[in-house]
């Protein structure tokens, strides 16, 4: 079910994404926002970051993502002895036609949904493990390259709890996550729907609105959609603005020069380092994919709003006054939002 | 491809009668608002030239120039930064039809040409919501809200226009005599009559040279001011200063009869004048006047009305002098009342004039002046120990005089021996002036 026409694909990618949603709401209770996310960064080609307290669902959103789309799914769930070759692959000695040689055997990166389980579990080396695949979708192991099969969405998650035994991720993996979701508790109603379907004889699944062997082709044919839609030169300067804003103002590391946007004083307060440019690129490839929700081919200011906060509160480093006055850094994003209204036109 | 093309041309036209529209507009918001200063400038420097000196006028008119070119230019920079191109219309578009920036994200596509699979769809959605972006719905208004601006302040220049042409005729110009008097000759009318007169007199276009409100203000246009002279004889520069010239054309547009330095409303004058060019002996005996009121002004006295207005007002030709000396007399007559002061014979007023009886007598071939005697009261002076009668004691009927509280302040010795006040020779038509006056009692 190709779409021949520009006309036709735009509405293909909402048919297609309504019925993802409807397959995850199906089976995920509540989370409605923390979905839409979900999905909006992986048409959008990135990488999603859950923090979530355990038992909350976030391993069965990717596998349910996964059926969905029909789709090759594996978890790696991170401990502190967990080495790079569990996750890239290794090579082994095998035994072919009466000659031994070295094989690679490919780890479960090699798939094209990923779940890493509580990733801050696992040492950096492991950690950094991931960095080449996620963002160059291609990983080494002995001094040989071999390219991950599009799409290849990572989703990993993060425990906020137990953090004795961690290792935070450092900022530039952390960088290279498109959206950070975090998922709260559900609220009573939704915790009543939870343990009522869960509890049953059957347990929901969802159902793949793709056929296999298709699958990839069309995912990936979204993908390029989304990169299609338009952008207006008057929001390119206020993502770009907004990603600027992030930047304290006396951090030697911040462009000199004159800005669109004053730099809030809680930015210059609470943060050590801003966003990255890859916060502007998720800024507009996540408007793009809420353009094509709502049917348009061009991004909006609200576009950019309303992902504003899953791409850009991971990407801010906070200073220490910050972490001792318990400042989020959604809190901070909203500021710089705030800030960003008199730019719009 | 050829239908994605039609489309655009179709947007693309409409974003430049939208444009064009909006720049209309805007090129008109900035006209009326422009022509509205330089119409309320120019109202208030015709109010300035017929009001106020050729000094006060020309900073005025100066300080205008420089406010009107701040005005344009400020005019043009708004202009500019108004200007619309097809982006800037796009923007608009977007913004007042709701179309999501749609407009704008199509105008960029089209300055930057770059691979778009999806243009089309983009043409398309703006194609269908066409009826959003009209430019009647855009921009519905043709006509600035500023042109009402510019006809209030055309209504404002054509109000004083008109009541500059036409003064208002004061409702009883007898009135103010007294106090125009007791201003020439120092004699303390009642403030009432004073105020009442100057209330009366500035309306009219200042033409109440006698009331002191309007006086005051008039500057070297005053006649008798010590400044006119020194204007003349000296200080050219004013008038042929640009804002002297442009005062004085105003004056000559609403008073072509006017010398050039007095502004028409110290002239009453367009119900008497005629005769701007006057005669020679004329202007002697206004000079003289001025002169006799110079000397008066040395000792603080205010000076009457005199020059060549008063000699002009002598000549007159479209209202026979008659008539306002039987006006005068008129009212004199009934102002009259009783006793006057020590002056004439007892309370007959006719023994002010040398020439008895000159009041009737005066007509195109009557005298141009009359000789003043007032001097039964300066006869008291001259008795030794004996204070003069003056005016503003109250006399008896008998001619007993009785000193008023602080009448003695009125009249400095120095100035009731002043010999210029009875020796001038005073221009006839003050003869009825006079005469009320010396007949009015303190108390009036």
């Amino acid at each position: 079910m190709s779409a021949d026409t520009p006309q036709r694909a735009v509405q293909d990618f909402q048919r297609v994404f309504e019925q993802l949603c409807e397959q995850l709401h199906a089976v995920i209770v509540g989370h409605r926002e923390m979905l839409d996310n979900i999905l909006i960064a992986f048409f959008a080609g990135g990488h999603v970051l859950i923090e979530g307290v355990p038992g909350t669902g976030k391993t069965l959103i990717v596998r349910t993502l996964a059926e969905a789309l029909n789709l090759s799914f594996s978890r790696i769930q991170f401990t502190v002895d967990l080495m790079p070759a569990d996750i890239t692959g290794t090579r082994m000695v095998a035994d072919q036609d009466g000659r031994r040689e070295f094989t690679f055997v490919p780890g479960p990166v090699f798939s094209h949904v990923l779940l890493a389980d509580e990733i801050n579990r696992a040492t950096p080396k492991t950690q950094a493990a991931l960095l080449e695949a996620m963002a160059e979708l291609q990983v080494t192991v002995a001094g040989t390259t071999y390219q991950l099969e599009p799409p290849f969405f990572v989703l990993a998650t993060l425990n906020p709890i137990e953090m004795e035994g961690t290792y935070p991720l450092p900022e530039a993996q952390l960088d290279r996550f498109f959206f950070k979701v975090v998922l709260t508790y559900p609220d009573h109603g939704d915790m009543r729907r939870i343990i009522g379907t869960t509890t049953g004889a059957g347990l929901p699944h969802g159902k793949p609105i793709f056929a296999r062997e298709a699958a990839p082709a069309r995912v990936e044919a979204l993908r390029a959609l989304v990169r299609d839609v338009l952008v207006a030169p008057h929001l390119e300067e206020y993502a770009a603005a907004v990603v600027r804003a992030t930047m304290p103002a006396d951090s030697k590391f911040t462009p000199p020069g004159a800005t669109l946007l004053a730099v809030d004083e809680s930015v210059t307060r609470y943060v050590s380092f801003g966003s990255s440019p890859r916060g502007g690129q998720a800024l507009l490839l996540g408007a793009k994919v809420r353009a094509l929700l709502d049917g348009r081919v061009n991004i909006t200011y609200n576009d950019i709003d309303q992902v504003a906060i899953p791409a850009l509160n991971h990407r801010l480093v906070l200073n220490f006054a910050a972490v001792a006055e318990g400042i989020d850094p959604r809190y901070l994003v909203e500021r710089v939002l705030h800030g960003a209204k008199r730019l719009r036109r | 491809m050829a239908a994605i093309t039609l489309g655009v041309a179709e947007v693309e036209e409409r974003l430049r009668t939208l444009r064009r529209r909006l720049n209309v507009l805007t090129l008109q918001h900035g006209m009326y608002l422009s022509l509205s200063a330089v119409v309320l400038a120019a109202t208030l420097l015709f109010i300035a030239a017929l009001r106020v000196s050729p000094q006060t006028f020309a900073v005025a008119a100066w300080g205008g120039g420089v406010v009107g070119a701040g005005i344009a230019l400020g005019g043009l920079l708004w202009a500019r930064r108004r200007w619309v191109d097809i982006s800037k219309a796009a923007l608009l578009a977007d913004h007042r039809g709701q179309l999501a920036d749609r407009l704008a994200t199509l105008v960029d596509l089209r300055a930057r040409p770059r691979t778009a699979r999806l243009a089309p769809v983009l043409v398309g959605q703006i194609l269908a919501l066409g009826s959003r972006w009209q430019p009647s719905h855009v921009a519905p208004r043709r006509i600035p809200r500023s042109l009402y601006v510019l006809i209030a302040t055309l209504l404002c220049l054509a109000a004083t226009l008109y009541l500059a042409r036409h003064p208002r005729t004061p409702s009883a110009p007898t009135q103010t005599a007294p106090a125009t008097v007791a201003q020439a000759t120092g004699v303390h009318a009642p403030a009432s009559a004073a105020r009442q007169g100057g209330q009366q007199a500035a309306p009219s276009g200042g033409v109440q040279a006698t009331a002191p409100d309007a006086v005051s203000d008039s500057g070297a246009g005053q006649a008798g001011a010590p400044s006119l002279p020194d204007e003349r004889e000296g200080g050219e520069a004013p008038t042929r200063s640009l804002p002297g010239r442009l005062q004085q054309a105003i004056r000559h547009a609403f008073n072509p009869e006017a010398p050039d330095d007095t502004p028409p409303r110290l002239a009453q004058s367009e119900i008497t004048s005629g005769d701007s060019g006057g005669g020679k002996s004329d202007r002697d005996s206004g000079d003289r006047n001025r002169g006799a009121n110079a000397a008066h002004n040395e000792h603080g006295i205010p000076e009457p009305e005199s020059g060549r207005n008063t000699t002009e007002q002598t000549h007159s030709s479209h209202s026979p002098f008659g008539e306002t000396a039987t006006q005068n007399r008129d009212a004199a007559a009934q102002t009259f009342q009783g006793a006057s002061p020590a002056a004439g014979s007892g309370s007959n007023p006719e023994g002010l004039l040398a020439a008895p009886g000159g009041g009737p007598a005066l007509g195109e071939d009557g005298p141009k002046t009359f000789k003043l005697t007032i001097t039964s009261f300066l006869r008291g002076a001259e008795q030794p120990g004996q204070s003069p009668a003056r005016p503003g004691k109250q006399m008896s009927a008998g001619g007993a005089s009785r000193t008023a509280p602080g009448a003695d302040a009125a009249l400095s010795d120095r100035q009731m021996n002043d010999a210029a006040l009875r020796k001038a020779e005073i221009p006839a038509e003050y003869e009825d002036i006079v005469r009320r006056v010396y007949s009015l009692r303190a108390d009036q």
